[in-house]
């Protein structure tokens, strides 16, 4: 399942939109603030909590997809933790590479834990909003806090050709495939090289129909369309403002090194 | 008994851009009120019939009229035409962009400029017609062939315009979603005095849903007329790659080679049955 289904069938989707960020953007700025390793653990339980237990997202899915982030991460801070220099004795391990050695120092280690723990926990702030909010829902929102119209057409335009285009772009190599268009490596080639030539051709002929369809139906330059029932839920302030401001507090306090 | 014509043709030669000559001298008359097939092989000029009706081909020459106007290719004119003209292309990926189901019938509501609770009033009957009603906040995207056919359908049905052009609305439908969008089309013609233009390949659903039929052949027209005369040029339809309803033909077959001696010929089965009835109590009078 893609994240925009899982969007579509959250219990939280009802929520109005900004509600969702406003609940899971300022963690991402406290968790990068407050650089500590419990804050980030604290905001990503939190998120995750809110993903599985208020979105009713199975937690193996939830899981899944944390796996795709979780891979880059690793590499990303294994470097930071990784060190070399002339002095073994700073190492907590190392090893010998030609005149200098290299490994990992206890600082180095730190810092790398540091900085997976607070993008872990972005992250989860992120998924929280994709995890609950269609991509359409989240454009309408945009204009409510002043992103040009246009923009936000263009935004959903490209969500609605992003599908089109990739589902022709499958069908195109799966017939391709079921050629023999892929067996070898010179067939591979021409065979890619006019999967790209027919998907800009066909991009083209659609964004011309489209046009024309559009305009069948009275389109004059500006995208007017109604959202599905109007009354989306609008949660307490109260509660996520106390949410927040709870949040605000142990960052304070972590950040000033009561803990840790 | 003959209904004013809404659209008519005069002489009509389309040319799409790369040369393809699409319509080649086409005169032809839709009635108001009534349900006219518009048949042929793949690339008689159907799809371009209707899209020269929308106003979308210009004509190379010939003109198109609605009413008495011919039609007016400015921008306003365009537009006025095509409140009353909706069409939906053979294509429904072609006409589906908006995010939801929901969102994309509004559109056409929307540029009518209709006061919001009359919007949602049609949009929520529209998705009633077409039975799309519980696919409404879903994206476009992940739905059948089928569903997206019927969400195209009803964002132009919602608007309501006085013409409906539909390109193959059954093809790649189910058939019991096939027939019973044809009988809710006939129904609607029926209730609202709509008229209604279909293209198709469905030579089966011709004698039932539809008052009169168009055969076109290359860019031509053939055959205009009322749909019981046009199955009695069986020749012009073979010419134009189509076939008689099967009902047509196991009847033909049953009098011109097995010697049945049937009292008149039909085209759906309800025709078939009046048919067999009489001959049945024929028979029961020469037996006494
Ligand atoms: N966009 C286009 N550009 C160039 N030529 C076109 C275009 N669309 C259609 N044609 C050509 O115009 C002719 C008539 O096509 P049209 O689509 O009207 O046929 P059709 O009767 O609708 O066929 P089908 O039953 O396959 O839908 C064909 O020869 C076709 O190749
Ligand atoms: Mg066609």
């Amino acid at each position: 399942m893609t994240l925009d289904e899982h969007a579509a069938r959250s219990r939280l989707r009802d929520v109005a939109p900004g509600f969702k960020l406003l609940y899971a953007l300022p963690p991402i700025a406290m968790a990068l603030w407050a650089n500590s390793v419990p804050f980030s653990l604290l905001v990503f339980g939190l998120m995750g909590a809110s993903i599985v237990l208020k979105g009713g997202v199975r937690p193996a899915d939830y899981l899944r997809w944390l796996l795709l982030p979780a891979g880059f991460l690793v590499i990303g801070t294994a470097a930071v933790a990784v060190d070399m220099s002339a002095h073994p004795e700073t190492f907590v391990v190392s090893a010998p590479l030609g005149g200098a050695n290299i490994g990992v120092t206890a600082t180095g280690v730190a810092m790398a834990a540091h900085l997976c723990f607070r993008a872990l926990a972005s992250v989860s702030c992120l998924y929280f909003v994709a995890f609950t909010t269609p991509v359409a829902d989240l454009g309408r929102s945009m204009a409510a806090v002043g992103v040009p119209a246009l923009f936000i057409e263009m935004t959903l335009l490209v969500y609605r050709f992003v599908f089109l285009l990739f589902g022709t772009a499958s069908e195109i190599a799966t017939a391709q495939r079921s050629r023999l268009g892929y067996a070898g490596t010179a067939a591979s080639f021409r065979s890619l090289a006019s999967l790209a030539s027919n998907l800009f051709v066909f991009s083209a002929r659609r964004s011309e129909e489209l046009y024309v369809a559009m305009e069948c139906r009275g389109y004059d330059g500006a995208i007017r369309v109604l959202a599905p029932s109007s009354g989306a839920r609008q949660p307490s302030l109260a509660g996520i403002a106390l949410v927040e401001a709870a949040l605000l507090c142990v960052a304070i306090a972590a950040h000033s090194g009561r803990f840790f | 008994m003959a209904s004013p014509d809404i659209l008519r043709t005069e002489a009509l030669r389309c040319v799409w851009p790369d040369g393809t000559v699409a319509l080649d001298g086409v005169d032809l008359s839709i009635r108001a009120g009534e349900v006219t097939a518009l048949l042929g092989g793949n690339g008689a000029g159907k799809s371009s019939l209707l899209l020269s009706f929308n106003g979308i081909l210009k004509p190379r020459s010939g003109r198109v009229l609605f009413g008495e106007e011919p039609l007016d290719y400015s921008a306003k004119g365009l537009k006025a035409l095509r409140q009353k003209v909706g069409i939906v292309f053979q294509n429904p990926d072609a006409q589906l962009f908006a995010s939801s189901v929901y969102e994309d019938i509004s559109f056409g509501l929307c540029n009518l400029g209709l006061p919001e609770p009359e919007t949602r009033r049609r949009i929520d009957a529209a998705m009633e017609l077409v039975g799309v009603a519980e696919l409404a906040r879903k994206p476009v995207h992940p739905l059948s062939f089928g569903q997206k056919k019927r969400v195209a359908l009803a964002g132009v049905l919602a608007m309501e315009p006085s013409v409906l052009l539909l390109d193959e609305p059954t093809a790649g439908l189910d058939p019991q979603g096939a027939d019973g969008i044809m009988r809710f089309i006939r129904e609607l013609q029926r209730s609202s005095g709509m008229t209604v233009v279909v293209a198709t390949h469905d030579i089966e659903m011709v004698p039932l849903f539809c008052d009169r039929a168009c055969v076109m052949d290359r860019g031509q027209v053939l055959f205009e007329g009322e749909v019981t005369s046009m199955f009695e040029h069986r020749d012009l339809l073979r010419q134009a790659g189509l076939r008689l309803p099967r009902i047509a033909h196991l009847l033909e077959i049953l009098s011109t080679k097995d010697g049945f001696d049937l009292p008149g010929t039909a085209m759906t089965i309800s025709g078939a049955r009046k048919i067999l009835k009489l001959m049945k109590e024929e028979q029961e009078i020469n037996g006494k």
